[in-house]
């Protein structure tokens, strides 16, 4: 059990009040989105689209999709939390100050990890590895206070003000009554799915105790938990009402970062191929395998004129509607009335705006990413001609949409369709973009 | 005899299929009223996840599964054989396979067609593709969180 009373003594108590508690928050939420992009780019680089399982690139392409999706439980369970306390609508996803830019050092941390935009390589695996690096890996600097030298000491600070913020010695306490009356509405909760990864899913956050869970989410599956080795029960956190798997014998699931140290060592790498001494043909390293895009993509690269720079606006544009997507998914309230006539279904605006945001992300960020990875740069293309082959990429970057994001989508599409035919046709980018909802209200 | 109440038609299908333009014969949607094959308008099962259909077939695909078995919807050879939520709702794409990124409904509708080419039947249009994203089966309606519901356990509560 926790002391409170030692807690209120500890000189080092950082997070006193319930606005530092949603400042470390947004940090946090930025240290997740972060690594989305990152994670999904080098993804994306792999040229494999793994329909066989002697597909060159096929495991090392499932698990770095699996750990981008646990991002984004992570970026979730963390919006989840500034919901319940209250403060969930002092936060955007679509904000040109939230979204990072690349190359931009990891917020916070110690010593300074840079991040960029890279295809996959051993070189960009180590610095995930740094991102997820577990606590005890460097000596801790006395001097670092605020900033943290792991995600696991940086959340750790956070458990902490979250348990003395629900105690009796707080000032200003955390109102769990209405986190769980009326505020829990606005969580995501539905629809999340992840075949490549561990079995916790969005936590819906109503107590200290599901705050705690969620955060522990967070740090257990990203860098393993302090004395755990990097293997983990899966799922995390379980249910006393069913309580499946058993504990003792349960099926465990690696950190982010035993994975990462995996596809370094070619256990879960880029394929099966061998040659006659049995070694692997191909690495992460290896352009057969990997496509050579574009390290941290800008359309401020590319020549006005070129229809790939107006193919990547199109990537930045569908990244920020996706965004902006999720920011109206937290407006827009679950219902919780009970199914009230004999029909199947109930008409709901909020379930319609979560089926979408999984559509745009599978079937509009990922074919249009996909495009840009297969497509060469040319001395049309770059304003500097490029002195090896090179691919473009999706940039990740800020888009200001100019009118409604869905009516913009649609018309950058269509102008594509010449250049890029492969985006229309009855089943494509140009069909998925006609079925997601508009968003009125971005512009104001 | 009890009086028991009087089941939905859902509850009491005469075949099961997992979207809209899927019925193999007349009379056999969720309704009872298609005129032809290919017409219904609606699943004639529900569930919510991967791996849930209770009996072939039932699988609506699209968000989780194998490249195999996302490549099938609404044709699995058995029960707890299928990928995904059923029905399949209009934007629902797959997320793996040599289809990833395409509609799950029209890859159903295609299966379904050529079953009923090879069976040599007469089928109709559907009359979409999916149905429409904010229409929400029931099994997905969210409650009120309870206060005395007794708070999850965390693995790392058993190891320390």
């Amino acid at each position: 059990m926790i002391d409170i009373q030692a807690l209120g003594a500890d000189p080092e108590q950082d997070i006193a009040t319930v606005q530092d508690l949603a400042d470390h928050l947004k940090a946090a939420a930025h240290v997740e989105l972060s690594t989305i992009p990152l994670y999904l780019y080098a993804t994306y680089s792999i040229k494999t689209r793994g329909y066989s399982q002697w597909a060159a690139g096929a495991s090392a392409q499932r698990l770095m999709t699996g750990i981008a999706i646990e991002e984004m439980l992570h970026l979730t369970n963390v919006r989840n939390l500034l919901v319940a306390i209250g403060k969930g609508e002092e936060f955007r996803c679509y904000d040109e100050q939230f979204i990072p830019k690349y190359p931009e050092p990891m917020a916070g941390r110690v010593p300074e990890l840079m991040l960029h935009l890279r295809r996959l390589s051993t070189d960009q695996i180590d610095t995930f590895r740094g991102i997820e690096e577990p606590e005890g890996i460097r000596p801790p600097k006395p001097e670092a206070v605020r900033p943290y030298l792991s995600l696991g000491e940086f959340y750790r600070r956070i458990e902490k003000g979250i348990r003395f913020l629900s105690s009796d010695d707080a000032k200003e306490r955390i109102d769990w009554d209405q986190a769980r009356e009326t505020l829990w509405r606005h969580q995501y909760h539905r629809g999340y799915w992840n075949q490549n990864g561990g079995s916790d899913g969005p936590r819906l956050i109503t107590s200290e105790d599901t705050a705690l869970q969620a955060m522990e989410v967070i740090v257990d599956q990203g860098e393993g938990a302090w004395d755990d080795h990097g293997y983990l029960p899966d799922p995390i956190v379980r249910d006393p009402a069913s309580d499946y798997p058993p504990p003792a014998i349960g099926k465990q699931q690696a950190s982010h970062y035993t994975k990462f140290t995996d596809i370094k060592k070619g256990l879960n790498g880029i394929g099966v191929v061998v040659d006659d001494n049995g070694l692997q043909k191909f690495t992460i390293d290896d352009e057969e395998v990997i496509w050579p895009v574009l390290d941290d993509p800008d359309i401020s690269l590319l020549k006005d004129t070129s229809p790939v720079r107006d193919l990547m606006v199109l990537s930045n544009a569908v990244y920020c509607y996706v965004l902006a997507l999720l920011d109206a998914i937290y407006d827009e309230p679950m219902s919780a009335e009970p199914p009230s006539d004999e029909d199947a279904f109930t008409t709901d605006r909020r379930y319609g705006l979560e089926r979408a945001f999984i559509a745009v992300m599978q079937g509009v960020l990922y074919p249009v990413a996909d495009l840009l990875v297969r497509t060469p740069l040319t001395a049309d293309d770059l304003k500097t001609p490029p002195k090896a082959l090179v691919h473009a990429g999706p940039p990740f970057q800020f888009h200001q949409f100019t009118k409604e994001p869905k009516a913009e989508l649609v018309e950058r599409c269509t102008a594509l369709l010449a250049h890029f035919p492969e985006l229309g046709g009855d089943d494509g980018v140009q069909r998925q973009i006609g079925l997601l909802p508009a968003l009125p209200g971005l512009l104001g | 005899m009890r009086d028991e109440p009087t089941p939905l038609p859902q509850e009491v299908p005469k075949e099961l299929h997992v979207c809209m333009g899927l019925n193999s014969c007349a009379g056999l949607d969720a309704s009872g009223t298609a005129e032809m094959a290919g017409t219904g308008t609606c699943a004639t099962v529900f569930h919510v996840c991967h791996g849930e259909g209770s009996c072939r077939g039932q699988g609506g695909c699209g968000y989780a599964g194998t490249d195999y078995e996302q490549f099938h919807p609404g044709e699995q050879d058995c029960r707890y054989n299928g990928s995904c939520a059923s029905p399949i709702n209009e934007s629902r794409v797959f997320s793996a396979g040599p289809l990833k990124g395409k509609s799950v409904w029209k890859q159903a509708r295609r299966l379904f067609e050529a079953r009923m080419y090879a069976a040599g039947k007469a089928f109709g249009p559907a009359p979409g593709q999916g149905i429409p994203d904010d229409r929400m089966p029931h099994y997905d309606y969210m409650q009120q969180p309870s206060a005395n519901r007794e708070p999850a356990r965390s693995a790392r509560d058993d190891r320390e």
